[in-house]
């Protein structure tokens, strides 16, 4: 039984927004507002540090792929059969480059579909300063194909 | 008052990629780390996942929609967004991005908007579709 795996929580990991990864994110996606690519124009309007883009948490999870891996043989799913469903993003302060954070994953959710063909999983990943304030929050929902 | 037009039904300034070469996919697969060989090897895509090329990263539709917010309020003024993905898009395809204001409410020293989010393909056929909350501060 899947079900049995909500509420499944990881150990917390650390995260750096790194500069590199924060400019080659941005320039994957074509930007080229200098906020988001050099530090003295961030400076100049008024940023703590290069911006980073909204997605950007996309990468930091990509960088725990193995709590991806993890997950899935716990729910013994097929890598080769997963879909990017949906995927939400909260943020509760900008980040920016140069920030050191918390992230802390749990599955939320395990749904069976179309009389079980489908399965979704939804996971959560919660990033914390080092106050403790919530700064962001990645919401995942991914679809295995059970045939 | 905001220079930006705030009124519900406003479409937001459109983001359009033109086609996304492989050498852009590469470019955001380097930069997101996700080197899925579905999205960078036509080998892989053909005779692996039975498609008739790569396909383009749905988080790079995603990032476009989110860009589209923020060449409009600005760094750090994407509150929320959320996309669900309805189908591949192909590699060389061209991504069109469009937001229309949905609602508009008085926020903290400033206006907190909803946006409807759409990415389609040049031919209309849906790629993605969202939400977001833009945080656009007064006098922006």
């Amino acid at each position: 039984m899947r079900a049995q795996h909500i509420g499944h929580t990881w150990p917390s990991f650390d995260v750096v927004i790194e500069r590199g990864a924060a400019i080659a994110f941005a320039r994957g996606l074509d930007e080229t507002n200098p906020v988001y690519l050099d530090e003295a124009a961030a400076r100049a309007a008024g940023l703590r540090g290069i911006a980073v883009l909204p997605t950007f948490p996309i990468a930091m999870s990509t960088e725990r792929v193995d709590l991806i891996y993890d997950m899935l043989q716990r729910l013994a799913v097929d890598p080769a059969k997963i879909l990017h469903a949906s995927q939400r993003f909260v943020h509760h302060q900008p980040m920016v480059v140069g920030d050191r954070l918390t992230g802390t994953k749990r599955i939320a959710n395990i749904a069976d579909r179309k009389n079980g063909a489908l399965t979704f999983i939804d996971t959560v990943i919660e990033y914390r300063n080092a106050a403790g304030e919530p700064v962001c929050e990645d919401h995942c929902s991914l679809v295995a194909r059970n045939t | 008052m905001n220079a930006l037009d705030l009124t519900v039904g406003t479409t937001l300034p459109p983001l359009r990629t033109g086609p996304i070469t492989r050498h852009r996919v590469a470019m955001y697969a380097h930069g997101s780390g996700d080197l899925n060989p579905i999205h960078v090897d036509p080998d892989f895509a053909r005779d692996k996942a039975g498609l008739p090329d790569t396909i383009v990263h749905g988080m790079y539709s995603m990032g476009m929609l989110s860009r589209l917010l923020t060449q409009w309020a600005g760094p750090g003024s994407v509150r929320s967004i959320e996309t669900r993905f309805a189908a591949m898009l192909p590699v060389k395809a061209s991504l069109h991005c469009e937001g229309v204001i949905e609602a508009v409410e008085a926020a903290d020293g400033g206006s907190l908007v909803t946006v409807k989010l759409a990415a389609t393909q040049a031919d209309g056929s849906a790629v993605a579709a969202g939400l977001a909350q833009v945080f656009v501060a007064a006098g922006r």
